[in-house]
């Protein structure tokens, strides 16, 4: 198929040979470069919508991956966007708040980034943040908080003079007379980004693979539930990512939007710093407060603490901070567990109440114990232990240092 | 003849004065016109940066509004829509001379810091080079005052900022988080451990919908003042000096007692509050509204923060 695609655009070339120039052979050198790109897609999955100046190529990807375990793209050489993204996380953190290099404890919980690359809008309420190519200054660069802190080109100089960048830089880059800058940088970064595919949890095997042995009973009546109209988990978490806000390349009317859940009640908010408050922070709205992104929920069973502040935690919890993000005693799956049913109790009764939330959707509704337990049950299907140890989005450092 | 000369001049100035719609319009206008009776002439001001009553110092401990002991770590704001007050009042359009590095043809990077400062366990920002200087053209004529904003003008404020021009390629000066540039970067402190402020001036509420990146200027809360320094003799425009006072500037601030976040007027971290407002006020900017002098207030940018004072006399910046 791609080779077919391929020797008819040689046919193509030929033909119009002449009447090509230089910058339209560019731009389509790009085009195959892109169509060339093998995306090897869950079934069930489109194709990601990627932005026209950064093209997707493998080798931009290698290069990202490096990037994103480096050390060396922080002010002091502590840490790096695996700090606060750790793959057997699904690159979340465990933690209720991420700190930066400095010790600035950071407003809001670290998301995860698996299947980010079908975000049309990043982090967990800023409109402005469309594209990982812009978004990853934040972190990069941010001194509100800071994060990974970098205050000054001397990361590009290390690059410069590693043993290994300035290659990676010119195979991901090869038009360009000096690869290794911070544009190219947050580049790679995204294009590494967007390979952090993940749909094959079991899950997946039984609603897109019909594989009808996947789940158990308890689970399937799990998913019947959460896609029923009492607890309406699906209206905000449907889809193939489980949210309602994706964006793929047969996306034709672009759909954000952000909720307020009722996880915090506007006294609490009015009393935090704007930062905490959702998508007022961006727009200045009151009827904004507390609004966040529905948060995709595949591999919601590693992602815990839940929510934007990580309030909803299992037990314990002596240790809640604990980078693993597993109180003392308990396992991952048991505390998965014991924070998912917090969280189905505060959707059953209606939330904390918030004049935000929208009422027919956040509204009080009955559900029995093995209710509860099959809705849990069902949500831990949605991890795809696979992606959580896929080599392929590993620290490539893990054996040098 | 010269009869003539001076009806057309006549002319020209009532159809500006006629044309009240934007200042740039008009001078076009009126630029237009003038060309043709006299040629340009080059503008050159210098900004110089003073504290104490003396040039300003980097990296030093320096008194400031009665402060002592303030360091500044970095001083760099923009300056943009540069205009020189003629005699009748009116305004005339400077032409920046882009240069690839302090110019564009609109906007002028003005740059005291030095760099190298090390703050907690965050790197040293910012870089060698300074610039006091903005230069450019501007039609012949006699004026007596200056008129700038501090700041990026709307339609270029969100920029990416890697593929702009220098200045506005400058990772330091870009605020990736409202996706704007910070107009103006003042850090200091009194003790580095305990008391860093972080004075960023920046667009802020602007339109989350629509083209990507927002282009309008429609931002709620622009935080971009307008300076006007009026002089009393015809300048010399080919070297004005323009001192910015900041004893002037941080006249009245009193939040050294803690770090504080004045991006611009809100508090995302600890001690977030309303004494970032003198330093807003001072520029003729409206703060954040408080209702006590101490109580945080955590209610985000208030409706009219970053919009002009109304009587505000700059004293801030002065020939």
């Amino acid at each position: 198929m791609g080779i077919g695609f391929l020797l008819g655009s040689c046919g193509v070339f030929q033909k119009e040979k002449e009447g090509l120039d230089l910058p339209l052979l560019t731009f389509l050198s790009l085009t195959l470069n892109n169509s060339a790109y093998q995306w090897n897609l869950p079934t069930g999955f489109p194709t990601p919508k990627v932005p026209v100046e950064n093209p997707m190529s493998q080798a931009k990807a290698d290069l990202g991956r490096f990037l994103f375990y480096d050390k060396r793209l922080s002010g002091n050489d502590s840490m790096s966007c695996s700090s606060c993204h750790l793959q057997e996380l699904a690159f979340s953190d465990g933690k209720t708040f991420p700190s930066g290099i400095t010790g600035d404890i950071h407003p809001r919980n670290s998301q995860q980034l698996v299947n980010v690359a079908y975000a049309p809008r990043l982090t967990w309420a800023n409109p402005l943040q469309r594209s990982l190519e812009a978004q990853s200054r934040v972190p990069l660069f941010g001194e509100s908080p800071i994060e990974l802190g970098l205050t000054n080109d001397s990361y590009l100089s290390k690059l410069q003079n590693d043993s290994r960048y300035p290659a990676l830089f010119r195979t991901a880059f090869p038009n360009d007379a000096n690869p290794v800058s911070e544009q190219n940088l947050r580049f790679a970064l995204a294009s590494f980004q967007r390979t952090l595919i993940s749909g094959n949890s079991r899950a997946d095997q039984a609603i897109y693979q019909k594989k009808s042995s996947a789940l158990n009973a308890s689970e399937l009546r799990g998913l019947s539930f959460f896609n029923g109209e009492t607890a309406e988990c699906f209206h905000c978490h449907g889809g193939f990512n489980f949210t309602d806000t994706v964006l793929h390349n047969q996306t034709v009317f672009e759909e954000v939007f952000y909720h307020n859940n009722g996880t915090r009640t506007k006294a609490f908010l009015d009393a935090q710093p704007i930062a905490k408050q959702g998508l007022k922070e961006i727009t200045g709205q009151d009827s904004d407060q507390g609004k966040f992104k529905a948060p995709s929920l595949r591999n919601v069973g590693v992602t815990f603490p839940y929510m934007h502040d990580g309030s909803i935690m299992c037990d314990d919890a002596t240790n809640p901070n604990k980078p693993s993000g597993v109180a003392q005693g308990a396992t991952k799956e048991s505390c998965a567990r014991n924070a998912l049913i917090k969280i189905i109790e505060q959707y059953s009764r209606g939330g904390n109440g918030h004049p935000n939330v929208d009422v027919t959707l956040i509204r009080p509704f009955s559900i029995t114990d093995q209710e509860k337990q099959d809705l849990v049950n069902f949500l831990m299907t949605l991890t795809d232990e696979e992606f959580l140890k896929n080599s392929n989005f590993s620290n490539p450092f893990r054996n040098e240092r | 003849m010269k009869n003539i000369f001076i009806l057309v001049f006549l002319l020209l100035v009532s159809i500006a004065n006629c044309t009240q719609s934007k200042d740039s319009d008009t001078n076009k206008t009126l630029g237009l016109g003038l060309g043709l009776l006299a040629s340009n002439t080059n503008v050159n001001l210098t900004f110089n940066l003073t504290a104490d009553g003396r040039a300003f110092q980097f990296n030093t401990p320096i008194t400031v509004a009665g402060q002592s002991n303030v360091t500044f770590r970095d001083a760099r704001f923009y300056v943009s829509s540069v205009k020189l007050i003629r005699i009748d009042g009116g305004l005339s359009d400077v032409t920046l001379t882009s240069d690839n590095k302090w110019q564009t043809e609109r906007v002028a990077l003005l740059d005291y810091e030095t760099g190298g400062v090390t703050v907690g366990g965050s790197g040293a920002s910012g870089t060698a080079d300074t610039n006091n200087r903005v230069i450019g053209t501007v039609a012949s004529g006699i004026y007596t005052g200056v008129q700038f904003e501090l700041g990026v003008p709307a339609d270029l404020n969100h920029l990416s900022v890697s593929t702009a021009s220098s200045p506005l390629n400058i990772q330091n000066m870009y605020w990736a988080w409202a996706s704007g540039y910070k107009f103006v970067k003042l850090e200091f402190f009194t003790s580095s451990a305990t008391n860093v402020t972080n004075f960023h001036l920046g667009s802020q509420n602007c339109p989350t919908t629509g083209a990507t990146p927002p282009t309008s200027g429609t931002c709620a809360n622009e935080f971009r003042p307008t300076i006007r320094v009026l002089g009393t003799t015809p300048l010399n425009i080919s070297a004005t000096n323009i001192t910015v006072d900041l004893d002037k500037w941080l006249d009245g601030y009193a939040g050294y007692s803690a770090n504080r976040t004045c991006m611009p007027a809100q508090g995302l971290t600890t001690g977030g509050d309303n004494s970032c407002n003198s330093l807003l006020t001072n520029i003729g900017l409206q703060g954040r509204v408080s209702t006590s002098g101490t109580t945080p207030q955590y209610s985000g940018v208030d409706a009219n923060a970053g919009k002009a004072l109304s009587n505000f006399t700059n004293s801030v910046f002065k020939f």
